[in-house]
C-alpha cells in the first residue's frame, strides 16, 4: 500500500510555525495522508523517508516573494531556494540531498514552501497558510493512488 | 612555500554551525603569532530568564538552550532542583532517566561521527559527496541517530526539546508495548555499534598526541552519565557541589562565551576524557570490544575522540537494553514540595560535563541560575589544540591545508557552535 505523508518543518515560535499550522490544518479537514510536525535536526528525515512513497514538506520560505506566493519544488530545484534556514547546520536541503545520495527518497516528494515575509513575525501570515494548505491539497491529489503524475512546479525561487 | 612568512588566516563565520564563530589565525615569521577561536554570538542569556520561574518551569525552558543535547539540559537540571527539595524520585525514574540519557548520546555521536567529522576524515567535503562512496556507512550512521531519537521519545514524548521529564521523575511511564517494539532495533543497533567502533579504528586519523587534562563525572560502578563526582587525571576529586571552588570561569575579549580553567589551565571534557577516565566502568561487552582494537585508552590522540563516540554508542545501546529488557511500567516520579535552598547538578551532556547551580526561593521560584556548558569549557582547550596541531602539521603548508587542518580541529570537539561541517569563507591577508 502507498504511503503517503505531510511533514510540516518548522517550530512553535514566530512565521516558523507555518508548517505545523498547515498540518493543523489539514487534519482539521480530514485529508487522508499521514500528517506530521517535525522541529528536529533535519537529518532525521532520511530514515523518516525510507518508510515513504510520497513526501511532501512543508516549510516556510523567506525568498523576498510576495506574502503568500508558494513555491512548490522538486529535490533538484532545492539548491538556492530561500528555505528556512538550518539550525544545526544541516538543512532541509541537505537531507533531501543526503537521502538521494543514499536512494532512500520516496518516489514522489516535493517541497512546498510559502513565502512568509517577516520571518520575525509573532505568527505566519494566515495567507501564507491558507495558500500552502491549497497547494498541499492540490499536489496530494496530483500524487497519490498510485498515479505517477508529476507535478509542475509552479513558481520557483531564484536559483542563482 | 617559504618556512617563515607572515600571514592572516581568518575564517570570518563558522558556516552551518549552532552559533556564530570565526577562526582567526596570525602567522609571523613563520611562527603563530596570534590564534584565536571567536564567538561573537549575542549572549542567550538563559540564566537570567529562569530568575523568578517556577521549578516547575525549568525542565522545558533548559531543554530549548539546545537541539541536540535538551536531555543533557533537563537532566542537570532536575538532578540540581531535587538535591534542594530533598526528593529521591527512586530507582525506576533513575533507569529510565539513564535510557533517555543513552538515547541521546546515541543520536549525537551518531550524527557527529558520520556527518561532521568522518568527511574530514575520509576527505570529503560533506556527508552528502561520502554517502556516495560509503553509503552504507552514512544509512548505518543515520539508523543509529534514528534509534536514539527513538530512545529518547519514548521517556521525553518527542525527540528534540522533550517534555516528559519533570522535576521529581517523568509525566508518564511508557507502555510495555512501546519498550517491547524498541528491543529488537536495540539488538540490532549493538550489532551495528560494533561495526561502527570496528571502522571508527580503522579511520585515517592524524596520529597527534599532546599534553592536556582530561576531566568527567566517575562513579563507583557505571560509566558516567547521570552521577558521579568529578575527577580528572591531575587528581582531583571532588563533589559536584564545589565545581566552582576548583573551577574558573572567566571572559576573554575575543569570546562571549566564558572560558574556564582548571588550577590556570584548560582542561578537557566529552566523549574522550570520559573514555580516558572511565574504560574500566564501561558495560562487558563494550569494554572487551575496546582489548579487540588497535588504539589503547588512555590517549592522549585528540583526534581519537571520534572513537570514543563510537564506543560510547556501543555503550550507551548496551546499556538501554539491559535497562528496557525486563520493563514494566511504575509511578513515574515523586510528588514534589518546594523549599528554600542551593543545589548543584552535574551530568554528561554527549559534549562533556555540564554543571547547574541554582538558588531557590521558599516557593520554588528560582532566585539564581549558573549554567556551565561544555562547549565553554572546551574553548581554551580548542585554542591550545589548534596552535599545537597546526604546528605539527606544519606552517609551510599553503593557507588553504591550514584552514582546512584547523577546521579539522575545531569539528572534532563537536562544539555547540560548530554542530556542523564547513567553515565558509577565507580571507587571507598576508603582511
Amino acid at each position: 500500500m502507498s504511503r503517503t505523508a505531510v511533514i510540516g518543518i518548522g517550530s512553535p515560535f514566530g512565521a516558523d510555525q507555518l508548517g505545523w499550522e498547515v498540518v493543523t490544518q489539514l487534519r482539521d479537514r480530514g485529508v487522508a495522508a499521514e500528517l506530521e510536525c517535525w522541529d528536529g535536526p533535519l537529518a532525521g528525515l532520511v530514515e523518516r523517508f525510507k518508510a515513504l512513497d510520497v513526501a511532501i514538506l512543508v516549510d516556510a520560505a523567506v525568498g523576498g516573494g510576495r506574502v503568500g506566493e508558494v513555491h512548490i519544488l522538486a529535490p533538484e530545484q532545492l539548491d538556492g531556494a530561500g528555505l528556512r534556514w538550518s539550525s544545526h547546520g544541516f538543512g532541509l536541503r541537505d537531507a533531501v540531498a543526503l537521502a538521494q545520495a543514499l536512494e532512500e527518497l520516496p518516489r514522489r516528494l516535493l517541497v512546498v514552501a510559502a513565502e512568509v515575509g517577516e520571518p520575525a513575525a509573532d505568527r505566519p501570515p494566515a495567507a501564507a497558510v491558507r495558500a500552502a494548505v491549497y497547494a498541499v491539497e492540490a499536489e496530494l491529489a496530483a500524487n497519490t493512488g498510485g498515479a505517477t503524475h508529476v507535478a509542475v512546479p509552479l513558481h520557483t525561487v531564484n536559483q542563482d | 612555500m617559504t618556512d617563515r612568512r607572515d600571514a592572516h588566516i581568518h575564517v570570518p563565520v563558522l558556516a552551518r554551525v549552532e552559533g556564530e564563530g570565526a577562526l582567526e589565525l596570525d602567522l609571523r615569521d613563520g611562527r603563530i603569532d596570534t590564534l584565536r577561536l571567536r564567538i561573537y554570538e549575542p549572549p542567550r542569556l538563559f540564566e537570567k530568564f529562569l530568575e523568578g520561574r517556577d521549578f516547575r518551569e525549568v525542565p522545558d525552558m533548559v531543554a530549548r538552550i539546545c537541539g541536540i543535547c535538551p536531555v543533557a539540559y533537563q537532566m542537570s537540571a532536575v538532578q540540581a532542583l531535587e538535591s534542594v527539595f530533598g526528593v529521591d524520585p527512586g530507582p525506576w525514574v533513575r533507569r529510565m532517566r539513564r535510557v533517555m540519557y543513552c538515547g541521546e548520546w546515541v543520536q549525537s555521536h551518531a550524527l557527529h561521527i558520520h556527518l561532521l567529522a568522518a568527511p574530514d576524515f575520509l576527505g570529503f567535503d560533506s556527508a552528502v559527496a561520502m554517502a556516495a562512496k560509503y553509503p552504507d556507512e552514512v544509512r548505518r550512521g543515520m539508523q543509529l541517530q534514528a534509534l536514539g531519537n527513538r530512545l529518547i521519545a519514548l521517556l521525553g514524548g518527542r525527540s528534540v526539546h522533550p517534555i516528559g521529564t519533570r522535576v521529581g521523575g517523568f509525566h508518564h511511564a511508557p507502555a510495555v508495548s512501546a519498550v517491547e517494539a524498541l528491543l529488537p532495533d536495540l539488538r540490532e543497533g549493538i550489532d551495528q555499534a560494533e561495526a561502527l567502533v570496528r571502522w571508527c579504528a580503522g579511520l585515517p586519523l592524524p596520529d597527534d598526541d599532546q599534553e592536556f587534562v582530561s576531566v568527567a563525572l566517575r562513579h563507583d560502578s557505571e560509566y558516567p552519565m547521570n552521577n558521579g563526582r568529578l575527577v580528572s587525571d591531575d587528581g582531583l576529586d571532588i563533589p559536584i557541589a564545589e565545581f566552582a571552588q576548583h573551577f574558573r570561569e572567566h571572559q576573554v575579549p575575543h569570546s562571549t562565551a566564558l572560558h574556564a580553567t582548571l588550577n590556570g589551565q584548560p582542561y578537557l571534557v566529552g566523549p574522550l576524557a570520559r573514555l580516558n577516565l572511565n574504560a574500566d566502568r564501561l558495560p562487558q561487552s563494550t569494554g572487551a570490544l575496546l582489548t579487540d582494537l588497535p588504539v589503547r585508552f588512555p590517549s592522549h590522540n585528540m583526534f581519537h575522540s571520534a572513537l570514543a563516540r563510537a564506543v560510547e554508542i556501543h555503550a550507551a545501546l548496551v546499556e538501554a537494553l539491559a535497562l528496557l529488557q525486563d520493563y514494566r511500567p511504575d509511578v513515574p516520579g515523586e510528588e514534589v514540595t518546594p523549599r528554600a535552598g542551593t543545589g548543584y547538578g552535574c551530568t554528561e551532556a554527549p559534549r562533556g560535563i555540564l554543571w547547574h547551580h541554582y538558588d531557590v526561593d521558599d516557593a520554588g521560584h528560582i532566585a539564581q541560575a549558573t549554567i556551565v556548558p561544555p562547549t565553554s569549557q572546551n574553548q581554551g582547550r580548542i585554542e591550545e589544540d589548534l596552535r599545537l596541531s597546526l604546528e605539527a602539521f606544519g606552517l609551510a603548508h599553503p593557507d588553504d591545508e591550514l584552514r582546512k587542518r584547523g577546521e579539522m580541529v575545531i569539528r572534532n570537539y563537536d562544539p555547540c557552535i560548530s554542530c556542523s561541517t564547513h567553515f565558509l569563507r577565507l580571507q587571507v591577508r598576508r603582511t
